[in-house]
């Protein structure tokens, strides 16, 4: 009863992140029809000067700039953090444990972490809340992955996991892996509007992926909220695997023993590590930092994907 | 069996492994680990930042003598809102002095 009432509640919410997608999408795309209509008017001016017996047609005039589209999108994905809580908290409710046993749960935290990263963003000021509809595509995406192919039926853990443990390594490691998520997206759409500006800036013309630049924030804002994202995260991804050692010294009798897991686990934090770094130094910071954020979120995607799906290791279950 | 032939279950035996492993440095490792892990936060979470502040004599005596106030920062983390909080310091400085040109 209350398992499927879980998974109505993910079902839901990722219905109403759809709808706030949408709605973040008109809101950018209306500012831009603001823009058209200015244009427009301008042209008509300037024809009517020219000549006033000529009947101007009237150009199709786009629909006003609407203040409401931004707002209302913000309240949904509100709504949507709020429905995809439920189904985490009835999840574990219904398992009686922990609700990131397996991966289908582990994906759902961590894409109910990535929202609240983007929330706090969001409200704190941090960035504006224009990228909406960039930060909710891949969650709904990845949230209807997770519903589907990853699905699992609700039961207890498999006995490897069954442990106290499973709370502190894995909460800290399903807490970073949704912030460095959200830093990989917004690292990506950093690159998008830095080579969206570069390229306008000397007059040149934009084509699609990079003509969306014009709906992002500033790029300067977006490098400042991947780089505090990833500060977040990087202790917390440092502390889980430290705690994921202790765990495997209690378990297997080695605290570190290149397993693929331990091995991906260490690639991934060399990566961030190097992105704090590369950031600190004249002469790496801005793009070439940025595609280090997206190499690093990349290899956390094998660590965790890859690795515990087609690599036969110590991690190989759930 | 098809063949004529029969299989039958003879005996089974019990046996076990045991792994042992002795590993004196873990509590080092430990205690590396755990300093590294505050070593990493102090550097991300503390704001490491520098401010100058140089008055200078400029000439003039009694009641016209003027003197040039320089203030200068450095950051080594954020430098972006070091320059906001920057500013508003010196908007304070310059609140507290009185007579300035």
């Amino acid at each position: 009863m209350v398992a499927s009432l879980s998974d109505s509640l993910l079902f839901a919410a990722v219905v109403v992140y759809a709808l706030a997608m949408l709605g973040f999408a008109g809101a950018s795309a209306s500012r831009r029809a603001g823009e058209v209509t200015g244009l427009a008017a301008r042209e008509r001016v300037l024809v009517g000067a020219g000549g006033p017996s000529v009947t101007v047609p009237d150009p199709v005039v786009p629909r006003p700039a609407t203040g409401w589209a931004g707002p209302a999108a913000m309240a949904l994905t509100v709504a949507g953090w709020a429905l995809h809580l439920g189904s985490v908290v009835t999840r574990g409710l219904a398992a009686g444990r922990v609700p990131w046993g397996n991966m289908y749960e582990f994906s759902s935290v961590a894409a109910l972490v990535a929202v609240t990263g983007f929330l706090v963003l969001v409200l704190r000021g941090k960035v504006d809340r224009s990228l909406g509809a960039f930060v909710m595509l891949p969650v709904v995406l990845y949230l209807g992955l997770a519903g589907t192919v990853l699905y699992t039926a609700v039961g207890p853990l498999v006995p490897a996991l069954n442990s106290y443990w499973i709370k502190i390594h894995v909460a800290a490691a399903v807490t970073a892996s949704g912030a460095f998520l959200l830093s990989g997206v917004l690292a990506l759409l950093y690159l998008l509007r830095n080579r969206y500006d570069e390229r306008t800036d000397v007059g040149r013309p934009v084509r699609f992926p990079v003509s969306l630049g014009r709906a992002l924030p500033v790029s300067r804002a977006l490098d400042r909220a991947t780089y505090v994202v990833i500060a977040f995260a990087f202790p917390v991804w440092t502390f889980a695997i430290i705690a994921g050692g202790i765990w495997a010294e209690a378990a297997w009798g080695r605290y570190w023993g290149w397993d693929p897991k331990e091995t991906w686990s260490f690639i991934t934090w060399v990566l961030y590590a190097g992105y704090l770094h590369a950031r600190a130094t004249a002469g790496w910071k801005g793009r070439k930092a940025a595609w280090v954020a997206v190499a690093a979120a990349v290899a956390l995607i094998v660590d965790y994907y890859v690795v515990n799906i087609f690599v036969v290791g110590l991690h190989s279950y759930a | 069996m098809p063949d004529g032939r029969s299989v039958t279950f003879a005996r089974t035996t019990e046996w076990a492994t045991f792994q042992v492993t002795q590993d004196p440095g873990k509590g080092i490792a430990l205690v590396a680990a755990v300093g590294m892990v505050l070593g990493l936060c102090l550097s991300l979470f503390v704001r490491r930042r520098r401010l100058w502040v140089r008055a200078l004599p400029a000439g003039g005596d009694g009641g016209s003598a003027r003197t040039v106030v320089e203030v200068g920062g450095l950051a080594r983390t954020d430098p972006d809102a070091f320059a906001a909080e920057f500013d508003e310091l010196v908007e304070r400085l310059r609140a507290t002095v009185p007579g300035q040109e």
